[in-house]
């Protein structure tokens, strides 16, 4: 990598009378743009639609002049709060959600895209013929309809979140049990320095000296200094900025939750896509569910994309909308299922006799049974079973959401703990015994194969907010005595900011207070993200 | 007792492309499902099927509709047939209920009752059915809801809209299925694995013994000169005045409440 001083690109300011803008007091910009799925209220004096670079740049240099600060604002379906504006301006960026086109190079192909396009929008254009897509060399969509078709890995949940959203927050999701978060899908990103400059920056081209790099910008020389902490890569983890020596320059980006720039491109690699059996399977009860994921992951024969977990709460929390009307094109759980795991299993037609064989006598050890179960492999069924996924932590945004009327400050409170293999056991014995001793109710679903389940709680009023913060508190203290992090993909936002003294003690937090002043003198992006401004 | 369903694969619903051309859908690499109404039918059908009874189901197209029988095979089918033969293509809804008329009698001729999807949702035109139906001497009965079995007939709910009957129906006839389930039947890992070794036979044109002239474009009654795509706009009007004076303006602008 090269260890040159990275050169910055100034981008022309253009007349900030062009630049959208809705201006406002709190009561009449609309209130959606100033929440995001934790349901956290905020408040802001106007919001901007940059329909570009350059107008992007303008406004960050407007802000920079006027003492003013702005809160970059995508889908806002981040669940920690990082897209709720504490005062200033909204920067929304729903005019940069365009393709600019397919590409390739020596590691294979890849897809350029503003930051506001969602995973949704990406996967669909993603399934379209590649000719007729704009291409960044010539013969590339040709090259790719010949090898097709071709998938992004990465699977937040959330497929309306946007892609700079998902980057920014380093987001992981499902598939992260075999493809990684993010990051590792990132070849290149453009990022907007605090001041209007550009950063154009290619995975493997720029890093860190140890713990210093250098970006020379138009007017100044910028010292980039990484806090002495060691971002814990053991676990799935998205707490803080990613640090150890000798890094890439693109990897401090990734996951900064848009303290340090705002993304206005990024290349995300693409794989050949293959057929895929999803499976439900039911078993009696948790503990039968459990043992059978703690055998799964031992296998050397069966390799799944994705293990997913439902606690019989979670179930019941399906069977109750379902049982009001809601929920209708879903399908019901069967009475007698206690738990459930949810599995992604590489297979071609010609093999989905032998993979459903070679996973019987497993589910059978533990309880299951290929009878109860659900098996499908087609596209809509599969995405069906994805949906079926989802509608938890919908439902439990719903719910939330239909509390603040008359409890205006709670918000969500769940867990995204995510512990070395070792410590799972026990972890998930703390979450049950904790809330217990509190009398509060909760449900436990998703990512069992990273051990980084979510365990959200059902509130009903401020009392249960209450236990329930302090609940995440001692879970948070629990997962980082277990080596773990409390924080695995949702990020810090505004939210979670105490967990990072319980990681980095004062010490590693006042490093990357000074890390952001450096970059950021005037605290012009994202003020609250991660620290306090 | 042998139901039969008449099934087709559709492109996918949310994956459209049409072409600006022709305003015919773009077929190549199009992503496919089960045409929504044939899965009514198909639920129909496992529904009345008791002990010993056998739901076959079948399809005419390309080789990839092998996926959609699959497809009803794990829900529940027990057998399958994909009609196939580069002398089908082109085929309108007449050439389609003669090819599948000819295999219901060569093939199935024992049917007890033959059930369809109230229409596909690629062409859009709902003659199948009826075609099918009187070629093969059968009578077709359209906007079914449900059906059973009763007394040794067809116990058959038609849905009007504004009215619903109620009809005892004797021996073989073809029932046009307009409504099911929207909740999904999910079939099982066994259900699954089942499939895989269901029988599922491919039939060309030779072996329905149609003459080239029966099927396909030269089989065909009807050609489509042209498709035009509309696109509808809507156009806001604000009203302004009292209660009474504005419902005026709402009927004098062609409105209704």
């Amino acid at each position: 990598m090269g260890i040159e001083p990275v050169r910055a690109i100034r981008v022309p300011s253009v007349p900030f009378q062009g630049i959208k803008k809705w201006d406002g007091t709190r009561d009449s910009l609309p209130h959606t743009f100033l929440t995001d799925e934790s349901k956290l209220s905020g408040h802001a004096k106007e919001i901007y639609f940059p329909s570009d670079e350059s107008q992007l740049a303008t406004l960050l240099r407007y802000l920079n002049r006027t003492g003013g600060h702005a809160t970059i604002s995508g889908m806002r379906t981040g669940v920690v709060g990082g897209a709720v504006p504490q005062g200033g301006s909204v920067i929304c960026m729903e005019n940069m959600d365009s393709l600019i086109g397919l590409g390739k190079d020596q590691q294979g192909y890849f897809v350029r895209v503003q930051p506001n396009m969602t995973l949704r929008s990406l996967q669909r254009i993603l399934r379209q013929r590649y000719s007729s897509l704009p291409a960044l060399q010539p013969g590339v969509g040709e090259e790719m309809d010949a090898q097709g078709p071709f998938f992004y890995p990465v699977d937040p949940t959330e497929q309306n979140g946007s892609l700079g959203g998902n980057v920014a927050a380093n987001s992981s999701g499902a598939r992260s049990f075999r493809y990684g978060p993010t990051r590792d899908w990132v070849r290149r990103l453009r990022v907007m320095l605090p001041n209007g400059d550009i950063l154009d920056i290619v995975r493997g081209e720029h890093g860190f000296q140890g713990r210093e790099c250098k970006v020379v910008t138009e007017d100044d020389v910028i010292h980039l200094r990484l806090p002495s902490y060691d971002f814990n890569r053991g676990v799935k983890n998205s707490a803080g900025l990613y640090c150890h020596e000798d890094m890439d320059l693109i990897d401090l980006f990734i996951g900064s939750e848009g303290t340090l720039g705002v993304i206005t491109e990024i290349d995300l690699r693409l794989m050949p896509s293959y057929p895929v059996l999803s499976i439900l399977v039911f078993f009696p009860d948790d503990g039968k569910a459990l043992s059978f994921v703690a055998d799964l992951r031992l296998s050397s024969s069966i390799r799944p994309d994705l293990i997913e977990y439902f606690d019989e709460a979670a179930l019941g929390l399906i069977r109750d909308v379902k049982a009001k009307g809601g929920l209708r094109k879903l399908p019901c759980p069967p009475s007698y299922a206690g738990s459930a795991v949810f599995l992604d299993l590489p297979a071609g037609a010609e093999d989905i006799s032998s993979v459903l064989e070679s996973i019987r006598p497993l589910l059978r050890m533990h309880g299951g049974s290929p009878e109860r179960s659900w098996c499908l492999h087609d596209r809509r069924g599969r995405e069906m079973l994805r949906d079926f996924r989802h509608s938890i932590p919908e439902t439990i945004f719903q719910h939330v959401g239909g509390l603040k009327g008359k409890n205006p400050d709670i918000h969500k409170m769940g867990t995204d703990v995510s512990v070395p293999d070792a410590a799972f056991p026990e972890m998930m014995e703390y979450y049950a015994q904790t809330l217990r001793s509190k009398g509060l109710r909760w449900v436990t679903f998703g990512h069992v194969g990273d051990n980084h389940p979510h365990v959200e709680v059902i509130l009903h009023d401020m009392d249960d907010f209450r236990k329930a913060k302090d609940a995440c508190q001692a879970f948070a203290h629990k997962a980082v005595q277990l080596g773990g992090s409390p924080s695995a993909e949702h990020g810090i936002g505004k939210l979670k900011r105490e967990y990072l003294p319980l990681l980095y003690e004062s010490q590693g937090c006042k490093e990357l207070q000074a890390l952001k002043r450096s970059v950021d003198p005037n605290g012009v992006l994202n003020r609250g993200n991660l620290m306090e401004w | 007792m042998k139901i039969v369903v008449m099934v087709k694969q559709v492109p996918d619903a949310e994956n459209v492309e049409l072409d600006p051309q022709t305003g015919n859908i773009r077929r190549d690499g199009a992503e496919r499902m089960l045409n929504p109404y044939c899965e009514f039918a198909l639920q129909a059908a496992v529904s009345l099927r008791e002990e010993g009874d056998v739901v076959v189901v079948v399809t005419m197209g390309p080789r990839s509709a092998e996926e959609a029988l699959r497809y009803c095979l794990e829900r529940g089918a027990d057998r399958a047939y994909l009609l196939t033969d580069k002398d089908f293509a082109g085929s309108d809804a007449w050439a389609t209920a003669t090819v599948l008329s000819r295999f219901l009698q060569l093939h199935e001729p024992d049917h007890d009752i033959v059930l369809t999807g109230r229409q596909a949702i690629d062409g859009d035109t709902g003659q199948v059915p009826a075609e099918l139906a009187v070629i093969s001497g059968l009578e077709p009965f359209y906007h079914v809801r449900s059906v059973s079995k009763q007394d040794g007939m067809w116990r058959v709910t038609q849905d009007y809209g504004d009215e619903v009957r109620e009809l005892m129906i004797a021996g073989s006839c073809v029932l046009s299925i307009a409504s099911g389930s929207l909740e999904p039947k999910v079939p099982s890992m066994v259900d699954v694995q089942e499939a895989q070794g269901k029988p599922l036979k491919v039939l060309d044109r030779e072996s329905l013994d149609l003459k080239k002239s029966e099927a396909g474009l030269a089989g065909s009654r009807t050609r489509v000169v042209k498709i035009v795509n509309q696109v509808h706009t809507r156009a806001s009007q604000k009203l302004q005045g009292t209660p009474a004076e504005m419902a005026d303006g709402i009927l004098q602008a062609g409105g209704w409440i």
